[in-house]
């Protein structure tokens, strides 16, 4: 559309200028020169119509959003702070004398925010008896300040 | 008697277990605190941290990119990987030495590209005058106009494809800028995400789209159009004497102009605007919200706290080094193409410049018009390059909360 145009003038101004090589001086050449700078410019002017009639949809113009966060960056970091909290609940369970205990934490993340479902501690390699698990899992759940959070503890 | 002595020994007894336990709870009053963190360990989980937050990111793409430049591009950004100089930075090299020897050697292969059409233009000028002049029938005025059309359709031809390697040059140059957008926002988005800043992420993106969609669409399909308008009206208009058409590329080059000059103003001023107040309202919260875990885990203490410095500070370091290394990428994909049509502008003013004296009028017009025309090309690149170079300084600059 944009080329044809552009074609249409080239066009116009090649003819005007044939008409300038060719045509002999006179009155005759004054009066084609004066016709042809009109049709040159309605030929500039032709595709303005079309342009104004046209219904411009603003979503044509603003394509898709595909520029998102890379969710695999932050799972990965969440990742990494879960382990930390495992880390550091098993050293405070060993300062307790629970030494070789091993936690697992199960969280899910919503929006960004961490959000610790279940803790599940092993006590198996730490040689301790049954009356032990009830006080493990009252050390767990004063460390981590709720109780609503489900405490396993097993060994 | 003895009764007494032995409780007499008895209150000793108890004064000295006194005293001990007094003197004991003065010497080692670590009650509370769990196992703190050694420097060297402390460095090593940095490392750990840094090593399995890069392992989830994803370069592929920008390695095939970085792998279809050419050896110049490649100096400028300073490795033929972009992991290994994510890696560099991280460790504070930052090479500059390559760069300066690079645009040497750019600017050097241009004017040696350029210096042909110089000679071809110059040449074919002087034939024409001289052709002109030596007409056998000074009265017909017919042969000189043609020998005037024949020579200028020449100086056409040469200059004109010298033009849209230009033109291919930017167009090539805006997409591999959008390109680099499209790969590299979403791993900083990403990592501003897991370090905690939301409100900023909620600013940038839209932005990144608008910038990475909309502008680009405007100068591929808007602007270059509009300066190949002006440019085709430049040829026509100095085809003949009587017919002028320099008022309309005035006209496209001027609106060329003030439409970059709104688009750049607007985007600027929002991106800056809310940038900065997002980066200060996320500063704010996070300090006040201390970890990323829903409530607060009051006794476990120094090493949890460390450890999560320690993994904050370990995506900062990265957020900022992928930020760099997409700078030197933009850099080594923009320095190229506007070195030279900067050289190909200068080598057109000095032909016009020469052409002056020695050929027609309407030679010497067109050249020196083809040369103003072209700085619409640096214009659009600069300008899409300078809207993506402040998104990435803003991206580096905030997110950089750290508490401890």
């Amino acid at each position: 559309m944009i080329s044809k145009w552009i074609m249409g003038v080239v066009g116009a101004a090649v003819l005007c200028l044939l008409v300038d090589l060719i045509m002999p001086e006179g009155s005759t050449k004054k009066h084609i020169r004066s016709i042809m700078a009109i049709i040159t410019l309605f030929i500039i002017l032709s595709p303005l119509p079309s342009l104004l009639n046209q219904n411009w949809e603003i979503d044509n113009i603003f394509g898709s959003n595909n520029i998102k966060p890379d969710n695999r960056i932050v799972d990965n970091v969440h990742t990494q702070q879960i382990t930390l909290l495992e880390e550091s609940l098993e050293n405070k369970l060993s300062e307790d004398g629970y030494n070789d205990s091993k936690v697992i934490i199960s969280a899910y993340s919503k929006e960004n925010v961490i959000k610790i479902k279940a803790v599940s501690v092993d006590l198996s390699l730490c040689g301790v008896t049954a009356s032990d698990y009830e006080k493990v899992k009252q050390k767990v759940q004063i460390y981590l300040d709720d109780n609503n959070i489900l405490v396993v503890v097993y060994g | 008697m003895k009764i007494k002595s032995y409780k007499n020994q008895i209150k000793l007894l108890i004064l000295a277990a006194l005293f001990l336990l007094i003197f004991w709870t003065s010497i080692c009053p670590c009650y509370v605190l769990s196992k703190e963190m050694t420097e060297e360990e402390a460095g090593q989980k940095l490392q750990e941290s840094i090593d399995e937050q890069l392992n989830s990111m994803d370069f592929w793409e920008l390695e095939q990119l970085i792998n279809s430049m050419d050896e110049n591009q490649k100096k400028i950004f300073g490795g033929s990987s972009f992991l290994d100089r994510i890696r560099q930075l991280l460790d504070g090299k930052y090479k500059s030495n390559n760069i300066f020897s690079a645009i040497f050697f750019l600017l050097i292969g241009d004017i040696t590209l350029f210096l042909p059409l110089l000679a071809t233009i110059i040449g074919i000028s002087v034939l024409c005058s001289i052709l002109s002049n030596l007409q056998f029938n000074s009265s017909n005025k017919g042969v000189s106009n043609v020998i005037y059309f024949a020579c200028y359709g020449v100086v056409i031809l040469s200059v004109s494809v010298s033009v849209f390697y230009l033109i291919t040059l930017t167009k090539t140059a805006v997409q591999s800028m959008q390109n680099q957008i499209n790969l590299i926002f979403p791993i900083l988005l990403g990592v501003l995400t897991a370090i905690g800043g939301t409100t900023s992420v909620a600013v940038y993106q839209p932005m990144v789209s608008v910038l990475s969609v909309v502008i680009t669409q405007l100068m591929v399909n808007i602007i270059l159009p509009l300066f190949i308008f002006g440019y085709v009206f430049n040829i026509i208009g100095n085809l003949s004497s009587t017919l002028k058409l320099n008022k309309f590329s005035a006209f496209t080059s001027s609106l060329s102009k003030w439409f970059i000059g709104i688009v750049f103003t607007v985007f600027t001023a929002f991106l800056s605007i809310q940038g900065i107040t997002a980066s200060v309202h996320d500063g704010v919260s996070i300090r006040t919200a201390k970890f990323a875990i829903s409530h607060y885990i009051p006794i476990i203490g120094g090493y949890l706290s460390d450890g999560f410095n320690l993994i904050m500070a370990g995506s900062v370091l990265i957020k900022n080094a992928v930020g760099v290394a997409g700078l030197f990428l933009l850099a080594s994909t923009v320095l190229a193409p506007v070195i030279k049509i900067a050289i190909m502008m200068l080598t057109l003013k000095l032909t016009a410049a020469i052409l002056e004296p020695l050929a027609p009028q309407g030679f010497s017009d067109f050249v020196s018009g083809a040369a103003k025309s072209i700085s619409m090309l640096i214009a659009i690149i600069l300008s899409v390059a300078f809207m993506y170079f402040i998104m990435l300084l803003l991206v580096v600059c905030t997110g950089n909360f750290i508490w401890g």
